[in-house]
């Protein structure tokens, strides 16, 4: 187990530089410069682009840029006047990843619920219902919830704060908008699989064998349909809590959602190869441990060959 | 084993969760204390404090190298220059005392200011005129990045300033000085009638040397990275989220600042801002077209119009687009009346000349706009006169150009139809529009690699010549090959003739008309217009037409 996954962290490395690679030369491919502006001098742009190396060829760019790195430093950004890239990142993931995990974790807990209640009681009432709540979640964009909680529920009912960043009470509009479309997408994996266990052999033995009705369905079912809601629940939680552009611009969270493109519409280098390479290791340490998770879910599932174990 | 198979779910899951977060939660978020805040608008406790969202977070609190409407609005808070704009948009003296007296000595004209004796950075130091020395060599210094306006200060006529940013002189040879602590000599190799409104800029601002140099890369990073000078000083700021603006205690006019303190938060989307004004949140909100219909009956709502234009470029490069009759025929061919009225609808008007109305007046006291008249309309017979004998000249019956427009919200709808209309007037004409990013579209002007492309230009200082200048032959905003000697030569006499506004103003009028309605160099669009929602407990709460868009100095807020 401890060799597969070095041997994982390595392959994660070599990824890592592909990805950040890839990312280096596209985004020097961008048409337009950070520097180009109304009122710069093409003199006044020279001087800009040597004080940042941009003047040197893309390979010794990309060499400086890996250097720096390895030391920590992810450069200064071009939009904020000498910010370290580093420090708006730490700075700004801290109120994404906080609502992101908020909707992450009542999302799921909520799509489980609704999933299984849905399978169980497959083409009754209670399951249309629940269906019909899956397919509003995945076809109305959070934004429009987001719109709608701010008017109903900020402006007019003033429940809750209509935006800003502080207290509890001000992530509840937003992890809520976020929160539906993991609950949508949750509930109708689990239904399905749901479905397809409570139709298999084994279950029809374990009723048989008189076992009561809890154990029949958490015991066996749940935990066998969680497999495939491992797997798309991985990369939704690295979606989600690096920040979603809308929800942060309609309830005025200074999270770094917006970073992921207005770094790219700006030519903030530094940026883009910043939120890249973060979403990257993300994407890449939560697969690998997906992956691991397999292994605890379901003990069939060996992972490198190993013999034993 | 049957009861770890639960726990094992259980904790899978939770292994997820705990160990993204700990791999990027180490921002941690905000407190509670900001509750306290945003409340601070309730009816019934009335105080002198005012609540602004921002569509952006601050870019710099640098002075010297700052280009963006943000920063400048921050600026004219918590810094101050020689000069300020009141709530009548006049100029009057901020850290100068009354007018300079100007002397002229050999070709030069030397401007001697007395500074406020009083005057005092937020760690205690005096303002001295030592400050304005050490920030301007700054600005003109070619080894300062990014001081994307150091133009102003050759504009200014300043001496020696064109010479020490093209790199030929040091930056100890600007024609500024400091006779004593409160006396700055500043030469000008010109006498500049709009000086007042360029002292006002940010760019011209004094910075305190000790405190700039010992915070090294620092500088403005944070609020303890800042000194401040002006009528308020950054209490906090939190960056992406807002920042809070503090009367300054050691404001040399502090008697005369009225509001304690200005809330101001980063909301980046109209609908929340809207919502936040209609629940009570902010005092002040700016409408989008969309919205116009919707609350103009309202009591608080108000329309203004701004010293903006927007135009087309036509790139004289192009074959068909150097035929004087074309670009004639495509700025006369379609219905500017109804596309402010229609498409805009917020206050924009009809722009009859490069020069806004109800910017500048001459010096016999006409607004600029009136004494030229208007130089460009919209005359379906004329356009489709000019664009037969442009066809005749060229040999052609079909000419094909792009249009290069923003690629922002709005501006699709706005372009297509300018199109149309082109198309269905101009037989034989084909528009193709080509919507770009705002770093695209500069990167395509730069290298004239487009046909028509959509612009505008907001003044720098309260002169004709902010506009008018960009279009001699080889000015850097000239991204279009436009090139009249007759044009360049007015403009270059305007520049030096400064002693008779009068006949200064007749070059510059003549100028306007030469390079709009004699070359159609431009295609005129419009004059920007802007519609907000104010609470009306705000007094003077208005926007200048040029320079930093407000000045809460001279704001305050009435009982309510």
């Amino acid at each position: 187990m401890a060799r597969y996954i070095a041997g994982r962290i390595g392959y994660l490395i070599i990824t890592l530089f592909i990805i950040a690679s890839f990312t280096f030369l596209l985004m020097q491919l961008l048409p337009g410069s950070p520097f180009n502006s109304e009122k710069l001098t093409a003199d006044q742009i020279q001087i800009l682009k040597h004080e940042y190396n941009l003047d040197d060829p893309i390979p010794i760019q990309f060499i400086h840029y890996i250097g720096g790195m390895l030391h920590g430093d992810f450069g200064v950004s071009f939009t904020y006047d000498g910010r370290p890239v580093s420090d708006l990142i730490v700075h700004r993931i801290g109120p994404s990843a906080t609502i992101g995990f908020e909707a992450v974790v009542f999302g799921t807990i909520v799509g489980l619920l609704l999933g299984i209640i849905a399978a169980l009681k497959r083409n009754t009432y209670i399951d249309y219902l629940a269906m019909f709540i899956a397919v509003l979640g995945i076809s109305i964009p959070s934004f429009v919830f987001a719109g709608l909680l701010q008017y109903y529920i900020g402006v007019k009912l003033e429940w809750l704060p209509i935006a800003f960043w502080g207290g509890f009470k001000f992530h509840i509009m937003p992890a809520f908008s976020l929160a539906v479309g993991v609950i949508a997408n949750i509930a109708r994996f689990m239904r399905t699989e749901m479905l397809d266990v409570l139709g298999q052999d084994y279950i029809v033995t374990a009723t048989a064998k008189g076992l009561s009705k809890a154990s029949v369905i958490f015991k066996h079912s749940v935990r066998n349909a969680m497999i495939p809601i491992v797997t798309i629940l991985g990369p939704m939680v690295v979606g989600i809590m690096t920040g979603s552009l809308v929800i942060e611009q309609i309830f005025a969270i200074p999270g770094i959602g917006d970073q992921f493109v207005n770094s790219i519409t700006k030519r903030d280098y530094p940026m883009i190869m910043g939120t890249t390479l973060l979403f990257s290791i993300l994407f890449l340490v939560v697969i690998l441990i997906v992956d691991i998770l397999y292994g605890v879910i379901d003990p069939r599932i060996r992972l490198g060959g190993g013999r034993k174990s | 084993m049957k009861g770890k198979a639960k726990w094992s779910i259980l904790l899978s899951l939770l292994l997820v969760f705990s160990l993204v977060l700990a791999a990027c939660s180490s921002g941690g978020s905000s407190s509670d204390k900001k509750d306290n805040k945003t409340k601070t608008s309730s009816n019934d406790n009335y105080k002198q404090v005012m609540n602004l969202a921002e569509t952006e977070e601050i870019p710099t609190m640098n002075t010297t190298i700052a280009d963006d409407q943000v920063s400048f609005i921050v600026f004219n808070q918590v810094y101050e220059g020689l000069y300020t704009m009141n709530e009548k948009d006049e100029l009057v003296p901020a850290l100068a005392v009354g007018d300079p007296q100007i002397e002229k000595q050999g070709s030069d004209y030397v401007y001697t200011f007395k500074l406020q004796p009083n005057a005092k950075w937020s760690n205690g130091d005096p303002v001295t005129a030592n400050d304005f020395v050490y920030a301007w060599q700054k600005v003109v210094d070619p080894k300062t990045k990014g001081a994307s306006y150091n133009y102003l200060f050759p504009t200014l006529g300043i001496k020696n300033a064109q010479e020490i940013i093209d790199g030929k002189m040091p930056p100890d040879q600007l024609g500024v000085k400091a006779v004593d602590d409160h006396t700055l000599e500043v030469t000008l190799t010109k006498e500049v009638p709009y000086y007042k409104s360029l002292f006002a800029f940010p760019t011209f601002f004094p910075q305190n040397k000790k405190f700039v140099e010992s915070q090294g890369k620092n500088y403005g990073l944070e609020v303890e990275n800042c000194v401040f000078n002006g009528p308020y000083v950054l209490d906090s700021w939190d960056h992406n989220e807002g920042w809070v603006y503090k009367k300054n205690p050691t404001y040399w006019d502090k008697d005369n600042v009225h509001i304690d303190q200005i809330n101001v938060k980063v909301v980046k989307d109209l609908q929340a801002r809207i919502n936040l004004y209609m629940g009570g949140k902010i005092d002040a909100v700016g409408l989008s077209k969309n919205w116009v219909a919707k609350y103009s009956d309202r009591d608080d709502f108000r329309k203004k119009l701004g010293t903006s234009v927007y135009y087309f470029k036509f790139n004289e490069k192009n074959k068909y687009l150097k035929n004087p009759n074309i670009r004639k025929a495509i700025s006369m061919g379609w219905d500017r009346q109804a596309y402010v009225d229609k498409l805009l609808n917020n206050g924009s008007v009809v722009a009859t000349g490069l020069i806004p109305g109800g910017f500048v007046k001459t010096a016999d006291g006409k607004d600029f706009r009136e004494a030229n008249g208007d130089l460009q309309n919209y005359d379906l017979e004329k356009a489709k006169e000019y664009w037969q004998k442009g066809l005749d000249e060229l040999g052609v019956k079909n000419v094909e150009l792009e249009i290069l427009a923003y690629d922002g919200p709005d501006y699709k709808q706005n372009i297509t139809y300018i199109a149309n209309q082109l198309q269905k007037n101009l037989p034989g004409l084909k528009l193709k529009i080509n919507q770009q990013e705002f770093k695209v579209m500069l990167d395509l002007e730069d290298n004239l690699k487009y046909d028509i492309a959509t612009a505008g230009w907001g003044p720098d200082y309260q002169d004709p010549m902010t506009f008018l200048d960009m279009f001699t032959t080889g000015n850097g905003n000239n991204q279009m090959a436009y090139s009249n000697p007759e044009y360049d030569k007015l403009i270059k006499e305007a520049g030096e003739k400064a002693d008779d506004p009068a006949a200064r103003d007749q070059l510059l009028l003549q100028a306007e008309k030469i390079l709009i309605q004699d070359d159609a160099a431009l295609g005129l669009m419009y004059q920007n217009g802007g519609a907000s929602l104010v609470q009306p407990y705000l007094v003077n709460f208005a926007s200048h037409p040029f320079g930093p868009d407000y000045s809460f100095k001279f704001m305050s807020v009435k009982k309510h």
